[in-house]
């Protein structure tokens, strides 16, 4: 069943389109890995195109406060499936998995509104876990961490009120948290 | 257009060329750096959708949080640090292991970078020389010229069934080829 998820994992690069997830064995994860040494040997500058570029810093804009005031907002009609996705599998943790709350609230409403007041929900089947120390994670400083199984960032910000706490807002690449 | 290189080229709309000084806002930042961790990205994932995804997903990170007292060298440090992270999170979610990754160093110069490009087309050309020949001209056929399935098979003289299973061979020979190589 993997080789054909894999010739067709490999079809979707030839043809430029995002190829279909699947769970990889050693051997396959060096095909790919090989196929896209060979698709990067091929497109030499490898340079976005100037629609991307100039629909991003549109988008980021309108993320930013203050840097535009009538830009739509990054969720809007330009939302990437990614982020679409991050999103949904956002709040379908938040109501099953029990690991973080709030998961991925910048993802989910990124319209610069706090999401402070929501309530703190309790691990269920996960676990907090330790990524920081408070005093490493200033105001407007990021930290990279990986624990396994969950990698993102953790961001210091003066916009939580829980900041003098101690607290930082997480961000975990595909499953977004906000906690302690 | 801006710059090309990852991540200290000197052409096109690049803002602040020296390292230790600091970005006039975010509007510099996204100026200055969107090409190079972009073509960072898509040399690893190797589809264009994916990539532009992802450097969104970068940017987004990265732009809200980012102190505008940081120098020029901590802005590119931290953008590259949170491309890496985004990147193993992309492959852990679709594949579920690391298919490629971001060396994790604070930031590599423009020679340094460019000679790691050099080294992975040296590698290419390396794994291909070391293939027999319909497997080598499958390859180049569909990957480097970009032909489709059947002008490739027309191009080599066989059936498009024999091209997809040419095609087939000649990556799991190139796979276990450069598998040796890096061990």
């Amino acid at each position: 069943m993997n080789a054909r998820r894999l010739r067709r994992y490999i079809d979707d690069l030839l043809y430029g389109r995002r190829p279909r997830p699947f769970d990889a064995d050693r051997f396959e994860a060096a095909q790919i890995r090989t196929a896209i040494e060979l698709r990067a040997a091929r497109t030499a500058s490898g340079a976005p195109s100037e629609d991307f570029l100039t629909d991003l810093q549109r988008r980021l804009a309108a993320w930013i406060p203050g840097a535009q005031e009538n830009a739509d907002p990054p969720n809007g009609p330009h939302a990437t499936r990614r982020q679409v996705v991050v999103a949904a599998s956002a709040a379908a943790l938040a109501g099953s998995a029990g690991v973080v709350a709030g998961a991925a609230t910048e993802r989910v409403a990124p319209d610069g509104r706090s999401h402070a007041n929501r309530p703190s929900m309790q691990p269920g089947d996960g676990s907090w876990q330790v990524v920081a120390a408070s005093a490493d994670v200033p105001a407007g400083v990021m930290r990279p961490f990986d624990v396994g199984s969950v990698v993102g960032f953790v961001v210091g910000s003066t916009a939580n009120p829980r900041r003098s706490r101690g607290c930082a807002r997480t961000r975990a690449a595909g499953c977004g948290s906000t906690g302690p | 257009m801006m710059a090309q290189r990852e991540p200290t080229a000197g052409a096109g709309l690049r803002v602040a060329a020296d390292t230790g000084s600091c970005y006039p806002d975010w509007a510099a930042v996204y100026a200055d750096n969107a090409i190079w961790v972009y073509r960072m990205i898509v040399k690893r994932i190797g589809n264009v959708p994916d990539a532009e995804d992802l450097t969104a997903e970068v940017f987004l990170a990265a732009l809200r949080p980012l102190r505008t007292t940081a120098t020029v060298a901590q802005v590119r440090g931290y953008l590259r640090a949170i491309t890496r992270s985004v990147l193993a999170a992309h492959w852990r979610q679709t594949t579920g292991c690391d298919i490629t990754s971001i060396d994790d160093v604070p930031e590599v110069s423009h020679e340094a970078d460019h000679a790691v490009d050099i080294a992975a087309a040296q590698q290419v050309r390396r794994v291909l020389a070391s293939l027999p020949d319909n497997y080598r001209r499958i390859l180049d056929l569909r990957f480097l010229q970009g032909r489709s399935i059947n002008e490739s098979a027309t191009q080599m003289g066989v059936s498009v069934a024999n091209a997809k299973v040419l095609q087939h061979r000649a990556l799991r020979r190139a796979a276990a080829l450069t598998e040796k190589d890096e061990h």
